[in-house]
């Protein structure tokens, strides 16, 4: 009897997932929108889809890649529009007829163990990076062709230098911004770490202090598209709304 | 999150019930089980990162199957978890069929030549649930494969594993335990119907 009703729960259960599985696949496939992992996990993406989505209309799918994979999977096709902040990289997507709108900024920073012993308190970014090269301090590199990855490579590439020829001190993690920020809490390293992650995690990071930022750190936000039809959504950046949700999340809008 | 654990549990089970629905037809059907089974044995193993790379290129606007648009669709994701379930559910269904005693085998093949089939699936049809089981715990707490294929898209195409990854990045940590337990709780569910339907098949 108890064997009976059993199979017979479960059979109706198996049914009813399955029914439920059918309905939720039977949907139009929404907008695939590719974005950086840095990105999504400040919070500001998924705000901001939220505003997007009520403006347009449209169902949109947000993924999370490093900016090189994204740029990457832009071309391949896998995904529709995307978010990034590596404009070298987004370059290669001009030149094949995308279109690029920068429509927010804010800088990296140097972020570092408290007692600061590089001494690259106030130096430019540059002149922080040769300090910590010079003593060989630890440093956490992302390592995962991100955005920030790009920046600070570009940072060491401004003094000439190349990070895979660098030693121990430099600590490649493959990892999000946030991990790698807490390994380098843990590690009493330095890191370099865009603005909005930092300030709204700097509490969880008890070991870490800001450092230094400059200029050569402005770290711009861009919306991509091809295909004419998801115009509307990067009208939809400048909006009011946007705007005001793009400031809560300590970066400044840009003017269209 | 009421949606992320359905979602989790109705695609694992999909996923989980087709495997094994094929896995018994092909067991049934193959007249040399024993080589068979090593080969599938063999890959059971398979990294599910791996499967779900497969996944990514063969549902990739670049890839063969690109023109369906299923990347970062519950359907891919339903397809990673069904390839990932397959070689386990079919070793097992295979090993079931390699048990059949020398004299069942030549009782089925002389007496009833044209019902073979339906003989092998009546001997296969026991084990099912628990094949089923197993595969079930296989997909379940998956991140790897279910992220590359789904794309773990909030609201979307994100399970209780891979949303507990994207929580512990976020430094959410109350909210990933929180998920843990869920994913605990569902993984318990085949451990329960077995203990159930073995006592209530022994108290028959």
């Amino acid at each position: 009897m108890v064997k009976r009703l059993l199979r017979v729960f479960l059979v109706s259960f198996l049914i009813a997932m399955l029914g439920l599985t059918a309905a939720g696949c039977s949907n139009q496939r929404p907008v695939v929108m590719v974005t950086t992992t840095s990105f999504r996990d400040s919070g500001l993406a998924g705000a901001l889809v939220q505003v997007l989505q009520k403006q347009t209309g449209l169902k949109i799918s947000l993924v999370a890649q490093g900016s090189g994979a994204a740029v990457e999977m832009l071309k391949r096709g896998d995904a529709d529009v995307g978010i990034t902040h590596a404009p070298t990289l987004e370059m290669q997507l001009t030149h094949l007829g995308w279109h690029r709108v920068p429509f927010m900024q804010n800088y990296f920073y140097l972020v570092g163990p408290k007692q600061d012993p590089a001494r690259a308190k106030s130096l430019t970014l540059t002149e922080a990076f040769r300090r910590i090269y010079q003593g060989k301090f630890l440093f956490v590199s992302r390592g995962d062709q991100s955005g920030t990855h790009m920046m600070e490579k570009a940072l060491w590439g401004l003094l000439g230098l190349d990070p895979d020829t660098f030693g121990d001190w430099y600590i490649k993690t493959q990892a999000g911004m946030l991990t790698s920020l807490q390994i380098a809490n843990e590690k009493g390293a330095y890191i370099l770490t865009d603005q909005s992650t930092w300030l709204r995690n700097r509490d969880k990071l008890p070991q870490l202090d800001f450092i230094t930022t400059s200029t050569e750190g402005l770290n711009t936000y861009s919306f991509l598209y091809k295909d004419a039809r998801y115009a509307v959504l990067s009208e939809a950046f400048f909006s009011k709304e946007a705007q005001q949700i793009i400031r809560q999340f300590q970066f400044e809008p840009l003017e269209r | 999150m009421a949606y992320t654990f359905l979602f989790t549990i109705g695609t694992t089970t999909a996923a989980a019930v087709s495997a094994v629905l094929l896995a018994a037809l092909y067991a049934s059907s193959v007249s040399q089980p024993r080589l068979h089974l090593s080969f599938w044995r063999a890959l059971s193993g398979i990294p599910p990162v791996l499967v779900g790379l497969l996944v990514y290129m063969l549902f990739s606007q670049a890839g063969p199957l690109g023109f369906l648009r299923w990347l970062f669709t519950p359907k891919a994701l339903i397809t990673a978890q069904f390839l990932l379930a397959l070689p386990t559910a079919l070793a097992l269904a295979l090993r079931e069929r390699t048990s059949l005693p020398r004299d069942m085998e030549d009782f089925i093949r002389v007496n009833l030549p044209n019902k073979k089939h339906q003989a092998y699936l009546a001997h296969l049809k026991g084990t099912l649930p628990s094949t089923f089981f197993v595969t079930w715990g296989r997909i379940l707490g998956e991140v790897g494969a279910a992220t590359l294929s789904g794309g773990a898209i909030e609201g979307y195409t994100s399970t209780l594993a891979t949303d507990i990854l994207y929580k512990t990045n976020l430094g959410q940590f109350k909210e990933a335990l929180v998920l843990g337990a869920l994913l605990l709780v569902v993984s318990l569910i085949p451990s329960v119907f077995l203990e159930l339907s073995s006592y209530g098949a022994s108290g028959h």
